[in-house]
């Protein structure tokens, strides 16, 4: 699973960083969120759901179906 | 009930979101707006639309070209647009009127200073004036949660960062706080008025002085900040400063508010929170979607447009009604609930869009202190049946003017004796 942040529709929240703290950064100047992985770790994945149900603006985009750390 | 074409009702047209019927049952009020199709015309304060339901509401605040949120404003107190219908006579306020370009200049100097990592290291100061606020009645039993802590801490945390002294925070906190619930027509209103004027003077004396002395403080950060090469005027950091006010004094004293009252009604929810203090992060976003402490603004339209099978003109005001869209069940599961765990809550109460509140981190930073504490400092607080006041109109603001609560008196925990 990947994980993108739209930074054009993203105006600060913060709601993804709450519900996934290890996926989400903010940043210093004006908080809007960054995907702090590529790949979202398989123990992640429910996690990332939630954080891209969480945004108000629609800002995050997930693509499944991505190889993860658990496909052979 | 609810007709396929919108044709105008008598309801729809003498609807005022400030008027006392709406005030008497804000939720019912904006969900017959829903029900009666969504996009009503009401011919009060020169002709305005409102929008009512979510989709709308946050379509329109997306789109900043059609739905402009400038403010032309000539200092008499005339001009057209912005945030309020009827328009704020004193004063523009800044980033909340202005589109871009002009919008983006000044979002970008001020992100920083209300960020997540700045609203970070400002937790240390609301700690220990959410602990100096509580130590001055714990030890009564009987406080009044709005006056004795819901007002002053936004207030003086915002004073705190503009650099102005904190005795007297009232004087400032006083006519904001008015200010969202008094008309024109109301005798209050020239008290409201010169309070207003009182704070402008303040702040104008705040910058001139700052020009001679600068200061480690946000009014000299201003001064000197150049986003995009252009330096502030005195009279943009006026509004800007003034936006702060405006922005954090009231707004999250309803928050807090609604939030003491809710608790105090149900104590079920009270015992969830303090058993499971994890749970006050989502409890927050909740009662923001509950509440919206800003329950409506308002934009002007740029050019035609269609909403929902009506068609605006250029010029047409627009109320964004937030606190509806809050409530609209075609976004939200048994949207009348308040579920302290719901989730998701893509709840509009802070914006949609650009103009997304400033203050957003710093208000869920002094929630998170001054609720946190309230539960376990006085656990057991009461609202006093019949004391609990909410404010008289709540077209803008969803408030509270006063709670006197009883408790079981606890014990002073902070060193500070004076403000």
């Amino acid at each position: 699973m990947r994980v993108v942040v739209d930074s054009a529709l993203c105006q600060g929240h913060t709601l993804c960083a709450l519900a996934a703290p290890d996926l989400f950064g903010l940043g210093d100047e004006d908080g809007h969120s960054f995907a702090l992985v590529d790949t979202v770790p398989a123990g992640l994945h429910e996690a990332a759901r939630r954080a891209a149900l969480s945004c108000p603006e629609g800002a995050i985009a997930l693509a499944e179906g991505e190889p993860d750390e658990t496909a052979r | 009930m609810t007709d396929t074409d919108h044709a105008p009702t008598d309801v729809d047209a003498q609807f005022d979101h400030h008027s006392l019927a709406h005030a008497a049952d804000p939720v019912c009020s904006y969900r017959a707006l829903r029900e009666s199709g969504g996009v009503t015309h009401s011919d009060n304060y020169g002709g305005y639309y409102v929008l009512s339901k979510y989709a709308d509401i946050v379509a329109a605040a997306r789109d900043h070209g059609t739905f402009s949120s400038q403010r032309e404003f000539d200092g008499s107190g005339a001009g057209t647009g912005g945030l309020s219908i009827p328009p704020n006579p004193a004063t523009r306020l800044s980033l909340d009127e202005l589109d871009p370009p002009e919008w983006q200049r000044i979002r970008r100097s001020m992100n920083p200073i209300l960020s997540p990592a700045a609203a970070d290291r400002m937790k240390p100061g609301v700690a220990e004036l959410t602990t100096f606020l509580i130590d001055q009645f714990i030890e009564a039993g009987a406080a009044d949660l709005v006056l004795d802590l819901a007002n002053p801490l936004p207030a003086i945390v915002t004073l705190d960062l503009i650099g102005i002294p904190r005795d007297g925070w009232e004087r400032y906190a006083d006519p904001i706080h008015k200010m969202v619930f008094t008309r024109r027509d109301q005798p209050e209103y020239k008290d409201v008025f010169d309070g207003t004027v009182w704070i402008l003077d303040q702040l104008r004396e705040l910058i001139a002085l700052r020009r001679r002395e600068p200061a480690d403080d946000l009014v000299t950060y201003l001064m000197r900040h150049e986003a995009s090469g252009t330096p502030f005027t005195d009279e943009e950091i006026l509004e800007l400063l003034f936006l702060i006010i405006g922005g954090g004094v009231d707004t999250t004293t309803a928050l807090l508010a609604n939030t003491f009252y809710y608790l105090s009604e149900h104590p079920e929810d009270r015992r969830r929170l303090q058993d499971d203090p994890a749970l006050i992060d989502t409890a927050c976003e909740e009662f923001l979607r509950a509440f919206t402490p800003v329950q409506a603004l308002a934009r002007t339209v740029t050019h035609d447009v269609t909403v929902r099978g009506v068609e605006m003109h250029a010029g047409d005001r627009v109320l964004l009604a937030w606190g509806s869209g809050n409530r609209d069940d075609d976004q939200f599961e048994d949207p009348d609930e308040v579920r302290i765990d719901r989730f998701p809550n893509r709840h509009a109460a802070f914006g949609i869009g650009i103009h997304r509140c400033l203050g957003s981190n710093l208000a869920r930073v002094e929630y998170k202190h001054a609720v946190t504490e309230v539960l376990r400092r006085i656990p057991d607080f009461q609202v006093t049946p019949g004391g609990a006041h909410r404010y008289q109109r709540v077209g803008t603001v969803n408030g509270w003017e006063q709670m006197p609560v009883t408790f079981t008196p606890g014990r002073r925990e902070g060193n500070r004796r004076t403000l």
